[in-house]
């Protein structure tokens, strides 16, 4: 195969002797003023919370019974997320995680401690003490394991929801 | 593989980005331009090394980077499609005195730019002195003096 880049460029009517392909150029500076409006929207998706990070759309929130799960819908992987639980009312304070949370997850640290700890097929448990039968909160780290969409159940009282987490790289 | 991984899509994506914001944003360095420069570099750093800083994951890293730019060179070299994907092309902005506006447009270039590479390269001081002028594929300007 010969070396096309040996090949000297043509000489044009101006006197100058180089390569100049019009039509790419062209088609090159188009690209570039569609790519700088493709910048100018991830910013904003950036801003709106869809690569996660926070903002308005980053987070989930599910309704269960006596407790209200907030947590990241979309988390990057090597990054912190918290996921707060309010509790209410005088229903138990214990919320059940699905297995596939665990995998996909790994607990930096829960505040407060639960004061009992469970794992069944359903999930791990985990139960906190309340003196009264006002709202506590409770708050979790997680750390994604690798990036991916992890889907998990959720569990308090006799209610159960499914919900996603998206991991990006 | 994580490392090998993370070092190709780190150049990868940064090499399309390059090439989407137009060659002039590296060119020319302007104390904009340099801020700009070592932001990139810092963020680009935590998104290679990740959590691990390890004299493996470095080493892994390098050679990715290294091996990478070898191929990418080969293929350039064999194919001059790929040399101007990857690199662009020259682009006349100045022909025979008269500026090339679609040229000028398209590049963002302004005849400011090119009378400071005219006055650096030739002490030309004159706009009606230049013959030539060219954005080279580095982002440099070739300035061509009007013969006397």
């Amino acid at each position: 195969m010969p070396d096309v880049n040996h090949r000297v460029p043509l000489l044009r009517p101006d006197g100058l002797q180089l390569d100049e392909p019009l039509a790419f150029q062209r088609g090159t500076w188009r690209l570039q003023r569609l790519a700088w409006i493709l910048f100018l929207l991830l910013i904003a998706a950036a801003l709106l919370g869809l690569t996660g990070g926070g903002g308005p759309l980053s987070r989930q929130h599910v309704e269960l019974d006596g407790a209200t799960i907030d947590l990241p819908l979309i988390s990057r992987w090597q990054m912190s997320d918290d996921l707060i639980i309010e509790f209410s009312g005088d229903a138990p304070r214990a919320v059940t995680f699905g297995n596939a949370l665990a995998r996909g997850f790994t607990v930096e640290s829960i505040y407060p401690q639960p004061a009992r700890q469970s794992v069944s097929d359903r999930g791990t448990m985990l139960k906190f003490d309340g003196a009264d039968s006002g709202t506590h909160s409770v708050r979790i780290a997680l750390r994604p394991s690798g990036p991916g969409l992890v889907t998990f159940d959720l569990s308090s009282g006799k209610a159960t929801a499914s919900r996603s987490i998206l991991v990006l790289p | 593989m994580e490392s090998v991984l993370r070092g190709l899509a780190v150049y990868l994506f940064l090499l399309v980005i390059t090439r989407l914001s137009g060659r002039r944003t590296l060119a020319q360095i302007t104390p904009f331009d340099f801020v700009l420069l070592l932001i990139v570099a810092e963020t680009t750093q935590q998104a290679l090394l990740g959590d691990d800083f390890s004299i493996t994951n470095a080493a892994v890293l390098i050679l990715t980077l290294f091996g990478l730019d070898i191929i990418l060179a080969h293929l350039k070299q064999k194919s001059p499609r790929a040399a101007r994907l990857l690199d662009g092309a020259p682009t006349v902005l100045i022909s025979q005195g008269i500026p090339v506006q679609k040229a000028l447009e398209g590049t963002r270039v302004s005849l400011d730019e090119i009378m400071e590479s005219a006055r650096a390269q030739h002490g030309i001081a004159r706009f009606d002195q230049i013959e030539h002028a060219v954005l080279e594929v580095d982002g440099e300007i070739s300035i061509i003096p009007r013969s006397k």
